[in-house]
């Protein structure tokens, strides 16, 4: 049996090549996830470890925890360490910072005083000696940077404008630790830091022990001592549980990470396992014959199954192997390339054996799991079928009754789930928690619902894209035999929906969670960019030609201060006012150049109202807007003029139209007095809307150039929003990435499901070419049946994926109130596209295959 | 006596000096060696010979499904020879009509779509008093919108001839078109095929191994080693089997 299996995964080698492929892109993608989170805690404890490498036990007063029994000085605390019984040599230092001329730069850098053994500090000498007074060492980088060698002098200011000398005596390796690492780090013996003016005060003690002393029993004892001193919370541990403890309070994030990696990982090598399992099926489909031979021969029901299920180890070691191989592969070089392109010493590749490990038993594992069932199927060929004819009968099997049963209940217990998270909070008052919680359940329960209904969702979905094509026979054909095979074509097809939803899911999600921040960030800060007048120089209209025309800017509108609120009079005399009154200004502009230059989705005041910004009027009765507003013209006059709740203004402003102004008999500026300038009235103002084809800081220069003004005049949203976008397109374009794995490996399946039907389908394919369909036809025709299985699968998972984006970022962003949905349609159609076209592409090879051989080869085959 | 296609313009099928060599060099081998054979317009032409006498290779050659490796072919007054793929797809699809031994239908589509098949295929509109003819005459009736694998292997080549015949090719060839079937659907299926030459001057040309069925044509060619060895007009199952036992016995 052994000699048949071997041969078996060899002669079927191409039709498991593809099995291999998707089992090496999930277990390389499990791997690598392991792989990064070994490495991070590897960075971790490399550079924390550095500080302790030569050092047997760790001593921490923590003297700033002391309580009020104290009486030892910290210099006392590390006096005693060194006196403790068994420990052989001790160094006690401090860290600090202090200002030091670097070559040209004046930097701070990162000092730490020593007393005692200095070969137990972490970083060796590299050249040169320990400093003495007068002297300092200096990390080897560092002085390389700056031009130092060994005997140079480098000024250090030291207290208020005191500029000292020092000679370099030495240089040491360089720091990994990430917190020092940024600066150079500068050494000096206690010694020399006293001939500086600097105080010593130990703040940590590092000491080996000698050869016979119990590392336990010395620590326990100095932690005791201190305790009794007043030094409560003091810690003296080994190096070893030093580090590790460190370790542990920084990893919590690599935990997270590797966890939510995992589950795109988890994700992948699910599709791996439908991918795996509906190719099994299909080749032995094709070996039916064979099989039978074999039972007719002689071979038992087990053996068969042994048999088939020993192929599938073979098969999932292969691709296991290969997977951990380029996992492996991909994060040592990852490590590499980010050590060396950024400079990162401390970034080390954290070899284990548990992702290899995990890597090949998960390999192995999903697939045999994907091969057991068409394994059994396989047992139940009967002797007999090896002598009938191989005709390929097309059985319509009916899904299971259980299976839709299960299916359809999932999906409407999800359904229900879903619809209460999204609803508003008022309507079931609950926490974003419960809500987002809910929905998020409620998505999941139906998903697997829905690909538990894949078997009669896809078919029904492949018939009708089919349609269209049944006019022409070429058409009609690739349709019928796109859903010869319902099982196949609907574990294919599950396979791709479950990653194209995932993808469109994150795709629609995040662009209605974009718009729905950027409308609300629009109400509070409904203009891109607003250029404010200086005192003594204020804006005119003339600034707006030049602005206009700086790449990356869409529009321009004038804004002349033309009132003030009450509040703003009795700033002059405040003694007179009981109550406060905010004073704000308000600003008009022609409506259409406002109108132009606010940001989508921020509104102009009405006609013979003004927008009131957020911070323009608080602190007045009350927290919400008042409902109207009375100004004074600065000339003794006043008017009252509602407020449109619905119109946006920048925080502090009150804005109006010159309309709205002209009506209410405003003057067209604020007259200039000692009254207003108290207040603080602003000169006209400029506001400027972005194209966004410029990012923000470019553009804030670029503007202030052309307006000639300083950038610190420049106020508005553009960064805060540029970089909301920015940190929502990073995320999805990485989870996206994450996600594509699972596509692609659904797209192999595709592909192989494909070839695989027309190797099965030879002969009948060249009875087409024997009647008359031209090579062209024929493979359009296999390249329409692949685009029919992916489009049905994309164009199903589209659909869902908009659904759960939409209802996923409604519940997440519940609690901002508005919600704006968006769907990229675009991005949407791009996913569509890649699907389709993937297929399609996939189907080229098996395609010019079945092309090239000639009707009469074609028809002898068996 | 051999016909030259030059001297007939009645020829449905005319071929000269058709070689056709496999492979190249010492291990070369010759299956057509220059072939010179005419087919008249209407009849039913039987093409046997002993196994390996290329046979198979002459019926593919003429049917264009494969290409000779020297010497011409016209096919309906056609000049075949020369023509690319594409160019030979077309025709054959608008002029020749097949049926195989093993039937050879589309399991995915019914017995109608079968039979309407090739003309889809060309794009064509077929004559619906000829279909229903064909479909009263091959006795298909009831089983027009049965798949494939529902019919009895008589009535599936029954489907297969329906499929050949609806496009009234310049020619329809059947290769060992009796050989999957019980004597009695056989002996069916090629009184269809002596009723379209006779009645409705269809081209028939057979590769048959089989002396009762090969009785059945006008004319029997036969075929030695890949060189025409004689020919039998208007034969009996004892005259073809006698020639058969002679040219067996000759090699």
């Amino acid at each position: 049996m052994n000699t048949l299996v071997k041969a078996n995964v060899v002669a079927y080698r191409r039709r498991y090549a593809a099995v291999i492929a998707a089992v090496t892109i999930g277990v390389a993608f499990l791997a690598a996830t392991l792989f990064v989170g070994s490495s991070v805690r590897a960075t971790l404890s490399a550079s924390v470890g550095q500080a302790y490498q030569h050092a047997d036990i760790v001593v921490d007063p923590k003297f700033y925890r002391a309580d009020e029994s104290i009486k030892l000085t910290p210099q006392q605390a590390a006096d005693h360490v060194k006196a403790t019984d068994g420990v052989k040599s001790a160094l006690a230092y401090a860290n600090t910072m202090v200002e030091a001329q670097l070559g040209s730069t004046l930097e701070s850098v990162y000092v730490t005083i020593t007393q005692g053994d200095t070969s137990l500090l972490g970083t060796s000498l590299v050249e040169g000696s320990e400093p003495g007074a007068g002297q300092a060492t200096l990390n080897a980088a560092a002085a390389k940077k700056a031009g130092l060698t060994v005997g140079s002098t480098l000024n250090l200011t030291v207290g208020e404008n005191a500029t000292k000398q020092v000679t370099l005596s030495g240089l040491r390796q360089d720091p990994q630790d990430p917190s020092a690492a940024g600066y150079a780090n500068l050494q000096l013996s206690d010694a020399g830091a006293k001939a500086l003016g600097l105080g010593f005060d130990p703040q940590f003690v590092i000491a080996t022990l000698q050869p016979q002393a119990q590392a336990e029993q010395v620590t326990d004892s100095i932690a005791t001592w201190m305790h009794e001193r007043g030094l409560p919370s003091a810690e003296a541990t080994t190096s070893t549980q030093k580090v590790t403890d460190q370790i542990k309070s920084l990893s919590g994030g690599v935990d997270a990470l590797t966890w939510v990696l995992g589950a795109f990982a988890g994700i992948a090598l699910v599709v791996t396992v439908l991918v795996v399992a509906n190719t099994f099926s299909v080749i032995l489909a094709q070996r039916t014959r064979e099989l039978a031979l074999l039972r007719t021969l002689g071979a038992k029901r087990a053996q068969i199954r042994r048999m088939v299920l020993s192929e599938a180890v073979v098969v999932g070691l292969v691709g296991g192997l290969l997977g951990v191989l380029i996992g492996t592969g991909v994060v040592a070089g990852g490590a590499a390339i980010v050590r060396s392109a950024f400079d990162l010493p401390y970034v080390t590749f954290g070899f284990s054996w548990t992702p290899i490990v995990a890597g090949l038993i998960v390999g192995l594992l999903v697939t045999v799991l994907a091969s057991l069932r068409p394994a059994l199927a396989a047992t139940r060929v009967s002797p007999l079928a090896a002598l009938r004819p191989s005709e390929t009968v097309t059985v319509h099997s009916k899904a299971g009754t259980t299976r839709v049963v299960i299916g359809s209940l999932l999906v409407l217990l999800g359904a229900a789930a879903l619809i209460y998270g999204v609803l508003p909070t008022e309507a079931v008052s609950s926490s974003f928690e419960t809500s987002f919680g809910m929905a998020f359940l409620g998505g999941l329960v139906s998903f697997i619902g829905v690909l538990v209904l894949g078997t009669l969702l896809i078919p029904w979905a492949v018939r009708q894209l089919a349609r269209p094509f049944g006019a022409k026979i070429a058409g009609r054909l690739a349709g019928l035999n796109a859903l010869r095979h319902p099982q196949r074509t609907s574990a294919i097809g599950t396979a791709l929906l479950l990653g194209v939803t995932l993808v469109s899911l994150m795709l629609v999600g995040a662009t209605s969670a974009r718009t729905t921040i950027n409308a609300e960030l629009a109400k509070q800060y409904p203009v891109d960019l607003v250029i404010s007048s200086s005192t003594d120089a204020p804006l005119t209209g003339e600034v707006q030609a030049p602005v206009r025309d700086v790449k990356g800017v869409a529009s321009t509108a004038f804004l002349t201060p033309v009132a003030m609120t009450k509040g703003c009079l009795s700033q002059g005399n405040a003694a007179e006012t009981t109550e406060y009154e905010p004073c704000a200004f308000v600003l008009s502009g022609d409506a259409a150049e406002l109108a132009a230059t606010s940001t989508n989705g921020a509104k102009i005041p009405a006609l013979g109202s003004v927008a009131v910004g957020e911070y323009a009027l608080a602190g007045s009765a009350g927290e919400s807007k008042p409902t109207e507003v009375t100004l004074s013209d600065g000339a003794g006059r006043t008017v009252t003029v509602p407020v449109d709740a619905e119109a946006a203004a920048p925080m502090s402003s009150i804005v109006m139209t010159d309309e709205t102004r002209k009506q209410v008999g405003l003057p067209t500026q604020l007259p200039a007095s000692k009254e207003t300038s108290d207040a603080g009235a602003p000169g006209p103002q400029v506001w400027v809307k972005a194209d966004d084809s410029v990012s923000a800081g470019p553009l804030i220069s670029d503007v202030a150039s052309a307006a000639k003004v300083q950038q610190t005049q420049l106020d508005g949203a553009l960064p805060i929003r540029q970089m909301a976008s920015q940190i929502i397109d990073t995320l999805l374009m990485v989870v996206s990435a994450l996600l594509a794995v699972a596509v692609i490996i659904a797209l192999i399946g595709v592909s192989n499901t494909l070839s695989l039907s027309v190797i099965e389908r030879t002969r009948e394919n060249s009875l087409l070419r024997a009647l008359g369909l031209t090579k062209k036809q024929l493979r359009g025709m296999l390249a329409l049946e692949a685009a029919l299985i992916a489009g049905a699968a994309a164009v199903l998972g589209i659909v869902l994926g908009a659904v759960y984006g939409l209802a996923g970022a409604r519940a997440a962003t519940s609690s901002m109130g508005g919600f704006a949905p968006s769907i990229p349609w675009l991005w949407l159609a791009v996913v569509l596209v890649v699907s389709v076209g993937a297929a399609i592409l996939a189907s080229v090879w098996p395609a010019r295959r079945a092309a090239r051989l000639s009707p009469v080869e074609g028809l002898a085959v068996e | 006596m051999s016909i030259h296609a030059s001297e007939a313009p009645a020829l449905a099928v005319a071929a000269n000096n058709l070689t056709k060599t496999y492979g190249t060099g010492p291990t070369a081998v010759t299956a057509l060696d220059d072939v010179s054979v005419g087919f008249e317009r209407g009849k039913f032409t039987a093409i046997m010979g002993p196994s390996g006498s290329g046979k198979s290779t002459l019926m593919h050659c003429l049917a264009t499904l494969d290409t000779p490796t020297s010497g011409s072919l016209t096919l309906g007054g056609t000049r075949v020879d020369g023509l690319d793929d594409d160019a030979l797809t077309t025709l054959r699809r608008e002029r020749v009509g097949f049926v195989f031994q093993a039937f050879n239908l589309v399991p995915t589509l019914s017995a109608e779509q079968n039979v309407l098949l090739p003309l889809e295929l060309a794009g064509a509109k077929h004559d619906a008093a000829w279909f229903a003819e064909l479909v009263e005459r091959l006795g298909l009736g009831s089983r027009l919108k049965h798949k494939p694998h529902e019919l009895s292997g008589g009535q599936q080549q029954r489907v297969a001839v329906a499929r050949a015949l609806l496009p009234r090719p310049d020619v329809v060839f059947g290769d060992e078109p009796t050989g999957n079937l019980d004597s009695t659907s056989g002996a069916e299926v090629l009184r269809l095929l002596q009723r379209s030459a006779h009645e409705d001057g269809q081209t028939v040309i057979m590769v048959t191994h089989d002396p009762v069925a090969a009785a059945a044509a006008d004319r029997v060619v036969l075929l030695k080693d890949g060189r025409l060895a004689g020919e039998i007009i208007d034969p009996a199952v004892e005259q073809v089997s006698t020639a058969l036992a002679r040219l067996g016995a000759a090699s």
